[in-house]
């Protein structure tokens, strides 16, 4: 079966020539169209654009000429120069192809590996090809396995299990922490876009109060809005410290702006319960030794980083469980290719006739022992002729019909019929 | 009998080396293998057990061999109950080797038993139950304090390696410190007031100071301090941690004394 994909990603290709190749969500459907219309090659296919990669999978009646056909669409379509192309492009045939889809539905083959948006977006350009009946029984059942391959590496592998974001390793520490984050207060001081994207991502994962401070009291009270918060005044901030479970600091002060004497305070105060400082500013906003508190865990911008890079060789060392199972799952689905091969399914339709045909033959003779070595000579070739003759139309139309869309159709069905795959 | 003891164990080691391959591998399948290991081990040993009473009259406490494999069922009892509770995943390869550890000691010495004490003491009985509960919820004291420490270690030194990663969150951790200790102490006090009450009767004086019960003083007086640090100081976290390891360390030893003693 001639599967093939084209296509270009973030590794090969420079941004410019992507972009160029991009194709919107909204004109996919026509570029499915035209594509059926240039390309007499292709039988089915499926585009998948997204800011990452430009990539059509298809199912080919020849894989020179198909491949041929699939550049020449691109460059023709986006007025590409096709040497521009071949430089960046990027070709899998059978299995390779399988394969890749595999990986890049896995988010292996992403720039982040493991972010999770990919799988949404195969899914978002497998349905649209889909809906225009650009897909056959094999790119559906292509697709529909890719998607169940990337949910097995999901729950089998820690892939998408750490954060590999600054503002969200921010979280992932929290939790380590307390937990659950929902009843907790943070406390923002200052302002900037890292304290904004941090807050946020505690919001979502359920801070109940956001306090903000920042020498300008409107300025806290702008920022206080957004999250649905309380501006507090900055000479307050012992005070306010007591309450916060989680602060935030990005201030341009040249000084600590929380000293270890008021932090050892604020956590006797709190009766010892646990404080986690983010500390985003440069110079720093809280003393170091604050971290040797007990109960008080001290992060700035190079502890967060760290726990993204050791994040990023984590999410390494498990791409290379998933690729285990994508090799797995690759070899089960090119069985089931197999099987939709025509000629070996010919094959097992003239064995399984054949077997039939002789245990009757021998039946028959056996009770008709008068007979000479002509005639049984006779009967052996009329039953044989009645076999061939019966399978001869069903064998050519099939054979006519394997090269058109609904071919693996026609073989499954076969196999059903005949109990091809018992 | 002794054959059913010797499967319960078998079966726990298979347990405590699939938890500890989990702890490793972190393979979902191999995790619910161990508990199921736990499980069936439990009920195979609470079947032994009772068994074992019907046929001596008493409970399992009467010599070294009972002893084990008892503080190995209340360990492995409070285990099954907090890994459902807390759901702390990594919990079964520290609480686990403590209770194997002690069937596998149990069944060095003989079962058979030779009642050298009065077998009815209300006093006595009373006492050694309560103990023996409490040893449960101080193994989860120890296994949640023990991985606190751990943990505690990676977030304060910055280490974001495989123990942070497979370590649950502080608060749970403390948590289940906190609440076997919440267990725990009551029981023991009231275990301990009956074995001075059992004294009194027996000798006529409060308290035989010997090795054995002074060091069990000793992990009580750990735990009274653990207690009260907690309610009336507000402690947590790392000091309530180091101070239910020690404790236990204590009682494991005052245990050996004790069992040596007799």
């Amino acid at each position: 079966m001639n599967l093939v994909v084209l296509g270009l990603n973030h590794e090969t290709a420079p941004v410019e020539l992507r972009e160029k190749l991009s194709i919107p969500e909204n004109q996919v459907p026509e570029h499915i169209r035209l594509l059926q219309s240039k390309a007499p090659h292709v039988i089915e296919e499926v585009i998948l654009s997204t800011c990452n990669r430009v990539e059509i999978y298809a199912r080919v009646r020849n894989i020179t000429r198909g491949i041929e056909e699939l550049k020449r669409f691109l460059c023709d379509y986006h007025e590409i120069d096709p040497d521009a192309l071949e430089k960046s492009v990027y070709t899998y045939v059978l299995e390779d192809a399988v394969e890749h889809l595999f990986k890049v539905s896995s988010s292996l083959d992403s720039m982040v590996v493991g972010e999770p948006q990919i799988l949404g977006q195969v899914k978002g350009a497998y349905k649209a090809a889909r809906e225009l009946k650009a897909t056959g029984a094999i790119l559906n059942n292509l697709f529909e396995r890719s998607f169940s391959v990337a949910k097995k590496v999901r729950t089998e592998t820690a892939i998408a299990e750490n954060a590999v974001s600054v503002s969200y390793a921010a979280v992932e520490l929290a939790r380590k922490i307390f937990d659950d984050l929902s009843s907790k207060t943070a406390l923002l001081i200052g302002a900037g876009e890292m304290i904004e994207l941090a807050a946020r991502h505690l919001v979502a994962q359920g801070v109940e109060t956001v306090l903000v401070s920042n020498r300008t009291y409107e300025r806290a009270v702008a920022l206080a809005t957004q999250f649905n918060g309380e501006a507090v005044k900055f000479d307050h901030l012992h005070e306010e410290l007591k309450r916060c479970d989680i602060v935030i600091s990005s201030t341009g002060a040249p000084h600590f702006v929380v000293r270890r004497d008021l932090a050892s305070k604020v956590i006797a105060e709190r009766g010892n319960r646990p404080m986690f400082f983010i500390d985003i500013a440069v110079p720093r906003d809280i003393e170091p030794s604050v971290n040797e508190i007990d109960n008080c865990y001290v992060y700035d911008i190079d502890d967060l980083k760290s726990v993204v890079e050791a994040n990023m060789a984590e999410r390494a060392k498990e791409a290379r469980k998933a690729e285990e199972i994508i090799q797995r799952e690759v070899t089960e689905f090119l069985t089931w290719l197999d099987h939709l091969e025509v000629a070996p399914t010919i094959t097992e339709l003239r064995n399984r006739a054949d077997s039939i045909r002789r245990t009757e033959i021998e039946k028959t003779l056996n009770r008709l022992s008068a007979l000479s070595e002509k005639d049984r000579d006779i009967i052996e070739k009329m039953t044989s002729a009645i076999m061939n003759k019966t399978l001869h139309a069903p064998i050519v139309n099939l054979k006519r019909k394997a090269e058109t869309e609904d071919g693996s159709k026609y073989l499954q069905t076969l196999r059903d019929l005949f109990d091809l795959d018992e | 009998m002794m054959t059913v003891f010797v499967l319960a164990t078998f079966l726990y080691f298979l347990g405590m080396v699939k938890y500890l391959l989990y702890l490793g591998l972190r393979n979902r399948i191999l995790f619910i293998l161990a508990t199921i290991m736990i499980a069936l081990g439990f009920l195979v040993e609470t079947l032994a057990l009772v068994q074992r009473s019907s046929i001596t009259g008493h409970g399992p406490y009467m010599n070294v061999f009972e002893y084990c494999v008892f503080l190995a069922w209340v360990t492995f009892a409070a285990f099954l109950v907090a890994e459902r509770y807390f759901k702390i995943k990594p919990l079964g390869a520290f609480m686990v080797p403590i209770g194997f550890l002690l069937m596998l000691f149990g069944l060095l010495f003989s079962p058979e038993t030779e009642p050298s004490f009065p077998v009815k003491a209300y006093w006595l009985t009373l006492h050694r139950t309560l103990s023996f509960l409490a040893f449960g919820a101080f193994s989860l004291v120890f296994a949640a304090g023990l991985m606190y420490l751990i943990q505690e270690r990676q977030l304060k030194l910055k280490n974001f390696g495989g123990w942070y990663r497979r370590l649950p969150s502080l608060s749970i951790l403390d948590d289940a410190n906190r609440v076997g200790l919440v267990f725990g102490f009551p029981i023991i006090t009231v275990g301990a007031a009956a074995a001075i009450v059992w004294s009194a009767q027996k000798y006529g004086e409060l308290l035989k100071l010997n090795a054995s019960t002074a060091s069990l003083m000793a992990a009580w007086g750990v735990y009274a301090v653990l207690a009260f640090g907690r309610v009336a100081l507000g402690w947590r976290g790392r000091r309530a941690a180091a101070l239910g390891v020690v404790g236990f360390c204590i009682v494991i030893t005052s245990l050996l004394l004790h069992l040596h003693l007799r």
